[in-house]
């Protein structure tokens, strides 16, 4: 077991995990630890402390795994001692027998056997380019100049990817090998990343031209934010400062969040990103706007968010999507794409929030402004009622008084017959008592005669001359005895005087 | 006044004052004279009752007429 298998080894080992954690690979180990280890070749846990870049976080996190791999290349070199050369040809059937190839055979073999590198990730400058129309071909060489790789690009990843294929920026591709038919060996481009701070800006500033130039910026594309967001779509990384400032920032006017978490480093960073944009969109109807936030890094760090793809996914979405990433400085593509975008995650979180006091006071104001509509309203109506009352009053009032008036006229002149009438019969109530005494005195004179008769009948009396002293004398028939020839001698007779009867005997006549 | 009333007593009066008459003339004797002034104080009773009847009527007529204007 040589050196350069161990290593090359380890570096596959440590390319493929950079690629799967989303890291870059010199953040896992650096080329120099790698050699150390591969001249060392431990076997222990203890060994791994004194191999210079192997801290004990990287023992703990990828110690074993390394152990176990180093123990494998070994068992793996010492039981296969299998010629390499019979092995190929044992994979083609029919001539295996004949140990010839026909050329077509052979590149099929090799490419077979390239195949199995899988995906290599490989850093270089880009040199030589040919671009045609949709593909192209470059060489990616050493700093040194002395190793060349030839590249070819087709047409899906050349568009996403030639704003990166300028001659001597620094790149990682992801690429398998293969031969083509007219025997060039070449590395097919699956993926292009800029590495460098000066490779980031200019692929930043090409892929932005190159977006602008399609329109992805243009203020006529982008939808117009939601007067009142309240169901937020919040993309972010869950252990990440930026969803803490968030959500401290974003004061309680009821937002409800709909979360996902995404990386918003690395590798995954950029399909977990998009998968969640469209999670959102196709899973939660409700939702009025998404929010997608990342806090402050270098170029390096908010990478993910200068890609093509990300672009494309926000400009694609049914909702509307602001951002706040990075520090206040920092304009990533994602912002020129969103709808609107932040300094900040806490800016983002303020233009929530501030979105909400506005409306309320815009409420508060329309409140005000209808209060004072309503009381104009009612002020209106009550001087209409005012003014309407005093006309019922005023015509009611002509009206009563108008009546009033005919009933004093008609009890005037009603007064005046009931006046007449017993006027009239006063007066002939006068006539009667008039006449009553005319009567009264007619009776009365009647009286007086009468009594004056009385007095000359009382004078005219017989009965007087017996008071006088004279007598009347009747015999026992009642006759008055006026000669003595009317009675004889013993007859009774009775003797008339003035206060009684006197009877007696004739006793003698003369 | 009813007209039989009244009829009644100027017949009354007028035999009355006939009576009056008689019993003033000198030759009238005592007895016809006592029958005539019966006669006569009869007439006046009569007469008198009838008068002070009619009197109190027609007072009280007064009375109510004069009253009947009052109120």
């Amino acid at each position: 077991m040589n050196y350069d298998d161990i290593f090359h080894a380890l570096r596959q080992w440590r390319n493929e995990k950079a690629f799967s954690e989303g890291k870059q690979p010199f953040m896992i180990f650096n080329n120099a630890t790698l050699k150390a280890t591969a001249e060392t070749q431990p076997s222990q846990l203890d060994q791994l402390p004194n191999i210079k870049g192997w801290g004990p976080a990287k023992i703990q996190k990828y110690g074993h795994e390394i152990l176990e791999l180093l123990e494998k290349i070994s068992t793996d070199t010492t039981h296969n001692t299998k010629d390499p050369q019979q092995e190929l040809i044992n994979t083609i059937p029919e001539r295996s027998n004949k140990h010839i190839l026909s050329v077509d055979e052979c590149i099929n073999v090799i490419n077979k056997h390239l195949n199995e590198l899988v995906i290599l990730q490989v850093q270089g400058e880009i040199n030589d380019i040919s671009k045609r129309n949709r593909y192209a071909f470059f060489n990616l060489k050493d700093k040194s100049g002395a190793y060349t790789l030839p590249c070819f690009i087709g047409w899906h990843n050349f568009e996403k990817y030639k704003h990166l294929i300028t001659e001597g920026t620094e790149v990682m591709i992801s690429a398998s090998a293969s031969i083509y038919k007219t025997g060039r060996f070449s590395m097919d481009i699956k993926r292009i990343e800029p590495i460098g701070q000066g490779a980031l800006k200019k692929a930043f500033e090409e892929l932005k031209k190159k977006l602008e130039i399609r329109g992805y910026f243009d203020t006529t594309r982008k939808q117009t934010l939601p007067q009142n967001p309240t169901n937020i779509g919040l993309i972010t990384s869950q252990h990440g400062a930026a969803i803490k400032d968030f959500k401290q920032n974003l004061k309680n006017f009821g937002f409800k969040i709909f979360f996902e978490h995404v990386y918003v480093e690395g590798d995954n960073a950029v399909p977990s990103i998009n998968e969640a944009i469209q999670r959102l969109n196709i899973n939660h109807p409700e939702l009025d706007i998404i929010v997608l936030i990342r806090g402050g890094g270098g170029l390096e760090n908010l990478k993910a968010f200068n890609e093509q793809e990300i672009a494309d996914a926000i400009i694609s979405s049914r909702l509307p999507i602001i951002t706040g990433i990075g520090h206040e400085k920092d304009i990533s593509i994602a912002d020129l794409c969103a709808d609107a975008y932040f300094s900040t995650p806490t800016a983002t979180a303020n233009f929530l929030s501030q979105q909400k006091e506005l409306l309320i006071q815009q409420y508060q104001q329309k409140n005000i402004e209808l209060i004072s509509a309503i009381q104009d309203y009612i002020q209106h109506y009550n001087y209409e009622i005012d003014l309407q009352r005093h006309h019922l009053i005023q015509n009611y009032t002509r009206l009563i008084s108008l009546h009033n008036n005919k009933i004093t006229l008609y009890t005037t002149q009603l007064t005046h017959i009931v006046e007449r009438l017993v006027h009239q019969l006063r007066a002939k109530h006068y006539v009667l008592i008039e006449k009553v005494n005319v009567y009264l005195q007619y009776i009365r004179l009647h009286l007086h005669k009468t009594e004056l008769a009385q007095e000359l009948l009382t004078q005219l009396n017989p009965k007087k001359l017996l008071e006088k002293g004279y007598s009347i004398v009747y015999n026992t028939k009642g006759e008055i005895i006026r000669s003595i020839k009317n009675v004889k001698v013993n007859d009774s007779i009775q003797i008339q005087v003035g206060d009684g009867t006197i009877t007696t005997h004739v006793i003698n006549k003369k | 006044m009813p007209k039989k009333k009244e009829q009644d007593l100027n017949k009354a009066l007028q035999q009355l004052e006939k009576i009056i008459e008689d019993l003033n003339s000198q030759n009238i004797d005592i007895e016809s004279g006592l029958k005539k002034f019966k006669e006569g104080a009869e007439l006046i009773k009569l007469c008198k009752i009838k008068l002070k009847k009619a009197e109190n009527e027609f007072t009280n007529l007064k009375e109510e007429l004069e009253n009947d204007l009052d109120d």
